[in-house]
């Protein structure tokens, strides 16, 4: 879905939860969030939604964020997208130290808002 | 048997009498008789001299002559002629002096005889007329010869008979002794006895010298021996001549048997003596010392030495104990002179060969009346063999140990190392768990965190926003209890509660609650729940749960409809039922002829890929795309399967779909009900 909205940034949310993905797209109405729970079309859906940064669940059925998150970079067009792990089997003290994912930041979950803005504010340079 | 008839002459004018004769002579068996009356002696004198009448019989009373002149006139007219006087029971005295002239028997007028008869006819002299006092000796003979149980004979120079008494015709089975007239030794024994006998009597008769209680087997030629102890002496006639040979044998059959039989036994008893392997000697004692040692012949059999070798050398029995043995023997006879209690010991000898072998010696004291040890017998056996078998035994057991002992190192060695692979697994399995169960709860929890915010942050939600924000958040909370709780299941922190029931009954409730749902998702069902299924040890509710979880997943494999078909029946296990690489690693395990309860469950839905069907059971692992129920869902099933025994498998089906098989066993029959 390709909206020309200037004011708003786009996230893409890939995570196979349609329950959190929708909940998380109410949370945040500042930007525009494009649901994509189906791991394997997230490449095709990123190619076409251009977003401006992708938050990616790791844990996921047919294919997990990792191959994701390679196969979005292997895409010239999305190579400089920032891409923001969002899972749930890290523990907060790993969050705290400020680790990465196969070289990708992440959060916790179960997140709360504030933590999600703050993360999100950072990578989209603002 | 003679053809003629036998011709009786009765003289005597008494037709009674007459009568009475013809009546005997008509009725007897042994031959026929011819019977001719001469009313007086002259009458029947002249008969005599006719010369055919083989006897005569003659009335005491005849009117013409005193019976005992008239036997006297018949003797001398026909001396080869027995008589035979006819009485009256009271005319006794007269019969006796007819007999002293010469007749030769007497018929008792009413009480006649055949006996009478034969006897005086038959044992007649016939050769010359009879001095009565002789005819009285020849009677005492006949009858001593006749009545004695030895066998006594008489023989010519040719060593034929020429008489025997009836003892001897009874042996050799004649009818009576005239028979063995003229027979020889070679008709009734064997020839070698025969052969033997003659030669005797040959020798008796050539020396004169009698053969005086010879001791003699006697092989009959009917086969029956006897023993006989023989006196044959020189017949000699009035001349001095020796014209022959008499003689006596007396059976000693019987004693002989009984020495032989003596004998006998005495033969068994020594071979049994000398068989005894074993000794037993006597060492006699007063106070302390020995008076004497006496040692039986079982000594040569356990020492080489013989009996007389002991006896000769009284320290022999010191020396034949091995050297280091000496101390024990010694003390334990110093035991029983103090104690008087039995004692048994073992120790070596040394053999007359120089061998050495081991003994048991058992010494039991005797004491007498007072109580004072008199002697001590012992018994010493061999027991060579048994120490050499016993050396063999603990040599073998001394190898089994360390055989025994390799084997126990390597299998805890075995089992160390099972349980450290156990240990990796359940390590590897613990992170794959703890991985799976943060995301499945943590996921919830996160659309709670959310849920939390949007309705901190809206000052006015609407209605239909607000229904389904909490919507999501409700079944989050769910979605995370019932992780933990399969999480629980998973982990065996919880108690089974198990209870006897019938899988088919179980099956039916589970459907009863889910056919609506399946109905709506256009599934047929169909069923084969065998109503009479053995009853299984279960947890009904945790069953029902496996049952629940597997339809789901078959519901879910035919999003468009399709059939479930559900069997449950029981059978023994064959060779291809279980898969035993699957078994629980705790070993429990099914095995074939187990009698289960089978239960399948299957769909015509989509199949699980080939490469996902090994990891169906793991925890987290779903082929569901998005969404819920991505719980523990097998894995858990699989568990609880593993705690009731049972077993769980999938397999792709044939024609599309997946079939899962679940085996339970049967519950045994327990006594404590």
């Amino acid at each position: 879905m390709m909206v020309n909205n200037m004011s708003k940034k786009r996230i893409l949310l890939v995570d196979d939860e349609p329950g959190f993905t929708r909940l998380l797209r109410l949370v945040l109405p500042r930007y525009e969030i494009c649901e994509e729970n189906d791991s394997r079309r997230a490449v095709a859906t990123a190619q076409s939604f251009h977003p401006d940064l992708i938050l990616l669940d790791v844990i996921m059925p047919d294919m997990d964020g990792g191959t994701v998150a390679a196969k979005i970079r292997e895409d010239k067009s999305l190579r400089n997208v920032p891409i923001v792990f969002l899972t749930a089997v890290v523990s907060e003290k790993e969050v705290a130290n400020q680790g990465t994912i196969g070289g990708f930041p992440f959060l916790a979950k179960p997140v709360t808002k504030e933590k999600l803005v703050e993360c999100i504010n950072h990578h989209l340079g603002d | 048997m003679r053809h003629e008839p036998i011709r009786v002459l009765l003289i005597g004018d008494d037709p009674l009498g007459a009568e009475q004769m013809r009546l005997l002579l008509d009725g007897s068996s042994e031959g026929e008789f011819a019977m001719e009356v001469a009313p007086r002696l002259a009458a029947g004198l002249d008969r005599l001299s006719a010369g055919d009448i083989d006897f005569v019989v003659l009335d005491l009373n005849l009117p013409d002559c005193r019976a005992g002149d008239a036997v006297m006139r018949l003797r001398q007219c026909a001396p080869r002629i027995p008589v035979v006087v006819l009485m009256s029971p009271e005319e006794g005295e007269v019969a006796g002096q007819t007999l002293e002239r010469g007749a030769s028997g007497c018929l008792v007028r009413g009480r006649l005889s055949w006996q009478a008869l034969l006897r005086a006819v038959l044992c007649a002299d016939t050769r010359e007329p009879i001095d009565p006092a002789l005819a009285e000796e020849h009677r005492r003979l006949a009858l001593l010869l006749d009545n004695i149980p030895d066998r006594v004979f008489f023989k010519d120079e040719k060593g034929r008979f020429l008489k025997v008494n009836v003892s001897l015709a009874n042996r050799f089975l004649l009818d009576n002794p005239r028979q063995a007239i003229g027979k020889t030794d070679f008709d009734l024994f064997t020839e070698k006895h025969a052969e033997s006998a003659v030669a005797d009597e040959q020798e008796v008769i050539r020396s004169g010298l009698p053969i005086v209680g010879k001791v003699e087997k006697e092989t009959l030629r009917d086969g029956r021996i006897f023993w006989a102890l023989t006196t044959k002496m020189p017949l000699r006639d009035e001349k001095g001549q020796i014209v022959g040979i008499f003689g006596i044998s007396h059976d000693i059959t019987e004693l002989k048997r009984a020495e032989l039989a003596v004998r006998d036994s005495e033969e068994r008893y020594n071979r049994l003596l000398d068989s005894v392997a074993d000794y037993v000697y006597t060492v006699e004692m007063d106070g302390g010392t020995v008076l004497s040692t006496n040692h039986g012949h079982g000594c040569v059999a356990v020492t080489g030495y013989s009996a007389d070798e002991f006896k000769s050398d009284s320290t022999l029995w010191y020396r034949v104990i091995h050297p280091e043995d000496r101390q024990l023997v010694v003390s334990s006879v110093q035991k029983i002179v103090e104690t008087g209690i039995p004692v048994s010991i073992e120790h070596r000898i040394i053999c007359k060969d120089g061998s050495i072998r081991w003994v048991r010696n058992k010494q039991a004291p005797r004491h007498d009346g007072a109580g004072r040890l008199t002697a001590y017998d012992g018994l010493i056996s061999d027991i060579s063999e048994r120490k050499h078998a016993e050396d063999l035994l603990r040599d073998a057991n001394a190898r089994l140990r360390v055989v025994l002992d390799d084997l126990t190192k390597s299998h805890e060695e075995l089992k160390a190392t099972q349980l450290q692979l156990i240990q990796i697994e359940k390590s590897q399995l613990a992170s794959e768990l703890a991985a799976g169960v943060a995301h499945e709860v943590k996921n919830p929890l996160a659309i709670l965190q959310m849920g939390i915010q949007f309705f901190a942050e809206q000052p006015t939600i609407e209605r239909e926003t607000a229904d389904s924000v909490l919507h999501e958040m409700r079944e989050a909370v769910e979605r995370a209890n019932a992780v933990i709780e399969d999480l629980l299941i998973f982990s065996s922190a919880r108690e089974f509660t198990m209870r006897e029931s019938s899988v088919s009954a179980l099956i039916e409730e589970t459907l009863r609650l889910v056919r609506p749902g399946l109905a709506m998702s256009g599934i047929k069902i169909v069923t084969n729940l065998d109503p009479n299924l053995p009853a299984c040890r279960m947890d009904p509710s945790k069953m029902e749960q496996v049952f629940a979880n597997v339809i789901s997943n078959a519901s879910h494999a035919m999003p468009s409809g399709g059939t479930l078909t559900i069997t449950a029946i029981s059978k023994k296990l064959g060779s291809g039922d279980v898969n035993f690489e699957q078994g629980d690693r705790s070993g429990r395990r099914l095995r074939q002829g187990d009698t289960v309860v089978l239960i399948e469950i299957c769909d015509t839905g989509t199949g699980i890929p080939a490469d996902k069907l090994a990891r169906v059971f793991d925890p987290f692992f779903t082929t569901k795309k998005t969404g819920k129920g991505k719980g523990l869902g097998l894995s858990v099933s699989k568990k609880i399967i593993d705690l009731h025994e049972g077993d769980i498998s999938i397999a792709n089906v044939h024609g599309g779909g997946s079939k899962v098989t679940i085996v339970l066993p049967i519950a045994a029959p327990r006594d404590d009900g």
